[in-house]
Protein backbone atom coordinates (compact mmCIF):
# COMPACT_ATOMS: atom_id res chain seq x y z
CA UNK A 1 0.00 0.00 0.00
CA UNK A 2 1.52 4.04 -0.75
CA UNK A 3 1.80 5.13 2.30
CA UNK A 4 1.83 8.71 0.85
CA UNK A 5 -1.65 7.87 0.33
CA UNK A 6 -3.84 10.48 1.96
CA UNK A 7 -7.12 10.18 2.64
CA UNK A 8 -9.72 13.20 1.97
CA UNK A 9 -11.10 14.99 4.77
CA UNK A 10 -14.52 14.94 5.61
CA UNK A 11 -16.50 18.03 5.71
CA UNK A 12 -16.82 18.46 9.26
CA UNK A 13 -12.90 17.96 8.91
CA UNK A 14 -12.66 20.75 6.58
CA UNK A 15 -14.92 22.83 8.93
CA UNK A 16 -12.62 21.90 12.18
CA UNK A 17 -9.79 23.28 10.47
CA UNK A 18 -11.20 26.02 8.85
CA UNK A 19 -12.31 27.23 11.84
CA UNK A 20 -9.43 26.57 13.36
CA UNK A 21 -7.34 28.99 10.92
CA UNK A 22 -7.14 27.25 7.41
CA UNK A 23 -9.15 29.41 6.12
CA UNK A 24 -7.97 28.45 2.21
CA UNK A 25 -9.49 24.48 2.89
CA UNK A 26 -12.92 26.16 2.42
CA UNK A 27 -12.07 26.80 -1.33
CA UNK A 28 -12.32 22.72 -0.85
CA UNK A 29 -16.08 23.57 0.31
CA UNK A 30 -16.57 26.51 -2.55
CA UNK A 31 -15.35 23.66 -5.08
CA UNK A 32 -17.79 21.00 -4.37
CA UNK A 33 -21.07 22.57 -3.90
CA UNK A 34 -20.87 25.62 -6.43
CA UNK A 35 -22.76 23.70 -9.08
CA UNK A 36 -25.67 22.83 -6.66
CA UNK A 37 -25.68 26.41 -5.21
CA UNK A 38 -25.85 28.13 -8.61
CA UNK A 39 -28.69 26.06 -9.92
CA UNK A 40 -30.44 26.49 -7.03
CA UNK A 41 -29.78 30.39 -7.36
CA UNK A 42 -30.70 30.10 -11.24
CA UNK A 43 -34.04 28.79 -10.67
CA UNK A 44 -35.06 31.33 -8.28
CA UNK A 45 -33.31 34.20 -10.57
CA UNK A 46 -32.72 33.14 -14.07
CA UNK A 47 -29.58 35.96 -14.61
CA UNK A 48 -26.74 34.14 -14.19
CA UNK A 49 -24.57 36.45 -13.82
CA UNK A 50 -26.77 37.11 -10.95
CA UNK A 51 -27.00 33.97 -9.58
CA UNK A 52 -23.55 33.99 -9.77
CA UNK A 53 -23.24 36.98 -7.41
CA UNK A 54 -25.88 35.24 -5.40
CA UNK A 55 -23.69 32.57 -5.09
CA UNK A 56 -20.49 34.05 -4.22
CA UNK A 57 -21.59 36.23 -1.58
CA UNK A 58 -23.46 33.28 0.02
CA UNK A 59 -20.30 31.14 0.42
CA UNK A 60 -18.61 34.20 1.83
CA UNK A 61 -21.95 34.84 4.66
CA UNK A 62 -21.17 30.90 4.96
CA UNK A 63 -17.61 31.15 5.28
CA UNK A 64 -18.46 34.43 8.04
CA UNK A 65 -20.67 32.72 9.68
CA UNK A 66 -19.09 29.20 9.43
CA UNK A 67 -19.45 28.79 13.79
CA UNK A 68 -22.90 29.20 14.32
CA UNK A 69 -23.04 25.54 12.37
CA UNK A 70 -23.86 23.07 14.73
CA UNK A 71 -24.13 19.90 12.94
CA UNK A 72 -20.77 20.08 11.06
CA UNK A 73 -22.22 17.38 8.89
CA UNK A 74 -24.61 19.78 7.77
CA UNK A 75 -22.71 21.96 6.01
CA UNK A 76 -24.94 21.44 2.65
CA UNK A 77 -28.52 22.06 3.86
CA UNK A 78 -27.36 24.78 5.84
CA UNK A 79 -25.58 26.62 2.59
CA UNK A 80 -28.64 25.87 0.57
CA UNK A 81 -30.75 27.79 3.39
CA UNK A 82 -28.36 30.68 2.60
CA UNK A 83 -28.33 30.77 -0.88
CA UNK A 84 -31.82 30.91 -0.80
CA UNK A 85 -32.52 33.68 1.78
CA UNK A 86 -30.07 35.76 -0.60
CA UNK A 87 -32.23 35.18 -3.84
CA UNK A 88 -35.06 36.07 -1.71
CA UNK A 89 -32.79 39.47 -0.58
CA UNK A 90 -32.17 39.80 -4.53
CA UNK A 91 -35.67 39.99 -4.98
CA UNK A 92 -36.86 41.87 -2.13
CA UNK A 93 -33.86 44.75 -3.33
CA UNK A 94 -35.26 44.38 -6.87
CA UNK A 95 -38.87 45.50 -5.97
CA UNK A 96 -37.87 48.68 -3.57
CA UNK A 97 -35.71 49.48 -6.29
CA UNK A 98 -38.33 49.19 -8.63
CA UNK A 99 -40.61 51.03 -6.67
CA UNK A 100 -38.52 53.54 -5.95
CA UNK A 101 -38.17 54.55 -9.49
CA UNK A 102 -41.49 53.82 -10.25
CA UNK A 103 -40.99 51.20 -12.87
CA UNK A 104 -43.34 48.77 -13.54
CA UNK A 105 -41.92 46.05 -11.38
CA UNK A 106 -43.82 43.37 -13.50
CA UNK A 107 -41.17 44.22 -16.24
CA UNK A 108 -38.50 43.25 -13.43
CA UNK A 109 -38.77 39.73 -13.55
CA UNK A 110 -35.61 38.44 -14.55
CA UNK A 111 -36.88 34.81 -15.14
CA UNK A 112 -36.24 35.09 -18.82
CA UNK A 113 -32.57 35.16 -19.26
CA UNK A 114 -31.51 31.70 -20.16
CA UNK A 115 -28.54 30.14 -18.86
CA UNK A 116 -24.99 30.48 -20.93
CA UNK A 117 -26.35 27.48 -23.14
CA UNK A 118 -22.96 26.86 -24.93
CA UNK A 119 -21.40 25.47 -21.52
CA UNK A 120 -24.01 22.38 -22.49
CA UNK A 121 -22.37 20.85 -25.52
CA UNK A 122 -25.00 18.07 -25.20
CA UNK A 123 -27.99 20.03 -25.09
CA UNK A 124 -29.27 23.02 -27.38
CA UNK A 125 -30.12 26.41 -25.91
CA UNK A 126 -33.16 25.93 -26.33
CA UNK A 127 -33.48 22.26 -24.74
CA UNK A 128 -31.85 24.16 -21.69
CA UNK A 129 -34.16 26.60 -21.68
CA UNK A 130 -37.07 24.17 -21.81
CA UNK A 131 -35.52 21.95 -19.12
CA UNK A 132 -35.11 24.91 -16.72
CA UNK A 133 -38.32 26.19 -17.27
CA UNK A 134 -40.36 22.90 -16.46
CA UNK A 135 -37.46 22.95 -13.14
CA UNK A 136 -39.25 26.36 -12.23
CA UNK A 137 -42.51 25.67 -12.97
CA UNK A 138 -42.30 23.03 -10.20
CA UNK A 139 -43.40 24.00 -6.74
CA UNK A 140 -40.34 25.57 -4.47
CA UNK A 141 -40.08 22.56 -2.28
CA UNK A 142 -40.20 20.00 -5.27
CA UNK A 143 -37.62 22.31 -6.88
CA UNK A 144 -35.33 21.79 -4.08
CA UNK A 145 -35.48 18.27 -3.70
CA UNK A 146 -34.80 17.51 -7.48
CA UNK A 147 -32.02 19.93 -7.43
CA UNK A 148 -30.36 18.47 -4.77
CA UNK A 149 -31.02 14.98 -6.03
CA UNK A 150 -29.77 15.41 -9.79
CA UNK A 151 -27.38 18.35 -9.67
CA UNK A 152 -25.98 17.95 -6.02
CA UNK A 153 -26.30 13.76 -6.58
CA UNK A 154 -27.14 13.32 -2.88
CA UNK A 155 -29.53 10.38 -2.32
CA UNK A 156 -32.86 10.83 -0.77
CA UNK A 157 -31.21 9.81 2.80
CA UNK A 158 -28.87 12.67 2.60
CA UNK A 159 -31.36 15.38 1.22
CA UNK A 160 -33.41 14.37 4.44
CA UNK A 161 -30.18 14.80 6.86
CA UNK A 162 -28.69 17.84 5.27
CA UNK A 163 -32.10 19.48 5.24
CA UNK A 164 -33.54 18.55 8.18
CA UNK A 165 -36.75 16.82 6.97
CA UNK A 166 -38.32 13.66 7.53
CA UNK A 167 -37.06 10.85 5.01
CA UNK A 168 -40.57 9.78 4.04
CA UNK A 169 -41.63 13.32 2.93
CA UNK A 170 -38.60 13.49 1.11
CA UNK A 171 -39.12 10.95 -0.63
CA UNK A 172 -42.59 11.43 -1.60
CA UNK A 173 -41.47 14.91 -2.79
CA UNK A 174 -38.97 13.27 -5.25
CA UNK A 175 -41.22 10.95 -6.96
CA UNK A 176 -43.83 13.30 -7.73
CA UNK A 177 -41.06 15.95 -8.70
CA UNK A 178 -39.73 13.43 -10.89
CA UNK A 179 -43.14 12.08 -11.99
CA UNK A 180 -44.21 15.68 -13.32
CA UNK A 181 -40.64 16.43 -14.38
CA UNK A 182 -40.74 13.33 -16.52
CA UNK A 183 -43.89 13.92 -18.35
CA UNK A 184 -42.84 17.64 -18.93
CA UNK A 185 -39.41 16.93 -19.96
CA UNK A 186 -40.96 14.08 -22.22
CA UNK A 187 -40.03 16.01 -25.60
CA UNK A 188 -36.67 17.12 -24.79
CA UNK A 189 -36.07 12.78 -23.46
CA UNK A 190 -37.64 11.79 -27.15
CA UNK A 191 -34.87 14.37 -28.50
CA UNK A 192 -32.41 13.22 -26.63
CA UNK A 193 -32.91 9.16 -27.20
CA UNK A 194 -33.48 9.49 -30.52
CA UNK B 1 -37.81 -14.10 -8.98
CA UNK B 2 -37.69 -10.46 -10.86
CA UNK B 3 -40.77 -9.27 -11.80
CA UNK B 4 -41.81 -5.94 -13.13
CA UNK B 5 -43.06 -5.38 -9.63
CA UNK B 6 -39.38 -5.73 -8.05
CA UNK B 7 -38.00 -3.96 -10.96
CA UNK B 8 -40.42 -0.67 -10.46
CA UNK B 9 -38.78 -0.22 -7.01
CA UNK B 10 -35.45 -0.63 -8.23
CA UNK B 11 -36.32 2.02 -10.39
CA UNK B 12 -37.48 4.03 -7.81
CA UNK B 13 -34.27 2.99 -5.69
CA UNK B 14 -32.14 4.59 -8.69
CA UNK B 15 -34.36 7.56 -8.55
CA UNK B 16 -33.92 8.09 -4.72
CA UNK B 17 -30.27 7.71 -5.36
CA UNK B 18 -29.89 4.43 -3.56
CA UNK B 19 -29.37 2.09 -6.17
CA UNK B 20 -26.86 -0.86 -5.40
CA UNK B 21 -24.94 -2.67 -7.57
CA UNK B 22 -26.65 -5.63 -6.50
CA UNK B 23 -30.56 -3.98 -7.17
CA UNK B 24 -28.17 -2.85 -10.58
CA UNK B 25 -27.29 -6.59 -11.79
CA UNK B 26 -30.74 -7.62 -11.04
CA UNK B 27 -32.46 -4.47 -12.93
CA UNK B 28 -30.00 -5.34 -15.79
CA UNK B 29 -30.86 -9.09 -15.88
CA UNK B 30 -34.85 -8.16 -16.15
CA UNK B 31 -34.85 -4.90 -18.16
CA UNK B 32 -32.86 -7.74 -20.87
CA UNK B 33 -35.99 -9.20 -21.90
CA UNK B 34 -38.42 -6.80 -20.53
CA UNK B 35 -39.11 -3.93 -22.98
CA UNK B 36 -41.55 -1.92 -20.46
CA UNK B 37 -39.46 -1.85 -17.89
CA UNK B 38 -36.41 -1.27 -19.82
CA UNK B 39 -38.20 1.99 -21.60
CA UNK B 40 -39.04 3.40 -18.00
CA UNK B 41 -35.72 3.09 -16.50
CA UNK B 42 -34.08 4.54 -19.64
CA UNK B 43 -36.47 7.65 -19.42
CA UNK B 44 -35.34 7.75 -15.54
CA UNK B 45 -31.71 7.76 -16.98
CA UNK B 46 -32.17 10.53 -19.29
CA UNK B 47 -33.83 12.57 -16.68
CA UNK B 48 -30.62 12.66 -14.51
CA UNK B 49 -28.38 13.39 -16.99
CA UNK B 50 -30.34 15.84 -18.86
CA UNK B 51 -30.78 17.29 -15.27
CA UNK B 52 -27.10 17.48 -14.66
CA UNK B 53 -26.08 18.62 -17.87
CA UNK B 54 -28.54 21.29 -18.18
CA UNK B 55 -26.32 23.25 -14.90
CA UNK B 56 -23.50 21.51 -15.64
CA UNK B 57 -20.91 24.38 -15.96
CA UNK B 58 -18.58 23.30 -18.75
CA UNK B 59 -16.02 26.66 -18.55
CA UNK B 60 -14.83 26.66 -15.20
CA UNK B 61 -16.23 29.19 -12.88
CA UNK B 62 -12.48 29.11 -11.69
CA UNK B 63 -12.48 32.91 -11.79
CA UNK B 64 -15.61 33.75 -9.24
CA UNK B 65 -14.93 30.85 -6.88
CA UNK B 66 -11.23 32.64 -6.78
CA UNK B 67 -13.08 35.93 -5.80
CA UNK B 68 -14.59 34.12 -3.37
CA UNK B 69 -11.50 33.24 -1.91
CA UNK B 70 -9.70 36.17 -2.26
CA UNK B 71 -12.99 37.69 -0.08
CA UNK B 72 -12.37 35.34 2.18
CA UNK B 73 -8.29 35.72 2.71
CA UNK B 74 -9.36 39.36 3.47
CA UNK B 75 -11.68 38.79 5.44
CA UNK B 76 -9.16 36.00 7.43
CA UNK B 77 -6.33 38.76 7.47
CA UNK B 78 -8.68 41.57 9.05
CA UNK B 79 -9.81 39.07 11.70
Amino acid sequence: MDKTETIPLTEPQIIEKVLGGQFQLFGLLVNQHWNLAMALALVRCSDPATAEDIVQESFIKAYCHLSRLRDRSCFLGWLTKIVIQECHSYHRQQMRRAVATSLDVQSLDPRQIVFAAESNPGLTSKQVEFIHSAIRGLPDSFRDVIIMRFIGGLSVKDIALQSGKRYGMVRVRLHRAYKLLRDKLAPVIQEVQS
Amino acid sequence: MNTCKTCQKLIEHYIEGCLSSADRDQLNEHIKDCPACRDEFARAQSVAVILKESYSIEQSPQSAMDAVMASIAQIHEHN
